[in-house]
């Protein structure tokens, strides 16, 4: 296994780690009426920081079995695959959820957003997963096609 | 529009011309080992410039390292 390879995983992986227990813990905080935007902005600002160590840790660890090499037209084209597929999931989700809040959510009777779903601090946090998920979706893809190639 | 298939005898090539490593290959063409073994398995098919300095290397001409099976899958259709 290559080393562009090995770290497209890893970093499929680590996104994983950090954001997956992330979102949990704004989905409970959010359940439990304890998401307010200072307790979001430390979370966020701490998950980046953990995600930046996590990422340099396992890096180093992949050097230690595989040289980086300059990329070439091989590296170019599976990068090219993955970044369209990253930008087709964040289009959908995001105007999915775009659909949503303007034309469904108003549709509803008043009661499904007595929890404030219009909230902005939590339609940030949707955004957001939007985003982290298409960054998954990339390494994911790049290993894949990775994997295919070998 | 019909896809064709780009067949290749690298492998062949680089015993002919002396056992030759795919890393050797690599190295000479500029691209990484795994671009080779990708180009081997029939998995990638390298752009005109690549497969030309492949070719340049064994010191054959293009048809002869690199053939386009219209059909794909080696069967005329």
């Amino acid at each position: 296994m290559g080393f562009r390879e090995m770290s497209a995983w890893a970093s499929f992986g680590t996104t994983l780690v950090i954001f997956v227990p992330y979102f949990s813990r704004v989905w409970f905080s959010y359940r439990a009426g304890e998401l307010d935007a200072g307790t979001l902005l430390g979370s966020l600002i701490g998950a980046t920081v953990l995600q930046v160590f996590f990422e340099i840790g396992v890096h180093f660890a992949i050097l230690t079995e595989a040289q980086e090499e300059a990329a070439d037209e091989l590296d170019r084209a599976i990068h090219g695959k993955a970044v369209r597929a990253a930008y087709w999931v964040l289009m959908a989700t995001c105007s999915s959820l775009v659909i949503c809040m303007v034309v469904v959510l108003p549709l509803l009777p008043a009661q499904f957003n007595q929890d404030g779903w219009f909230s902005p601090v939590l339609i940030s946090q949707v955004f957001l997963a939007c985003l982290v998920l298409a960054e998954a979706v990339r390494f994911l893809a790049q290993a894949v096609c990775y994997r295919r190639a070998a | 529009m019909a896809h064709g298939t780009v067949a290749n005898q690298v492998r062949k090539w680089r015993f002919e011309c002396g056992e030759m490593t795919q890393q050797a290959l690599a190295a000479q063409v500029g691209v990484t080992r795994q671009t080779i073994v990708a180009i081997e398995g029939g998995k990638y098919a390298p752009s005109l410039e690549l497969a030309f300095r492949i070719a340049w290397v064994f010191r054959r001409p293009l048809e002869e390292v690199f053939q386009y099976d219209p059909g794909g899958q080696g069967s005329p259709r």
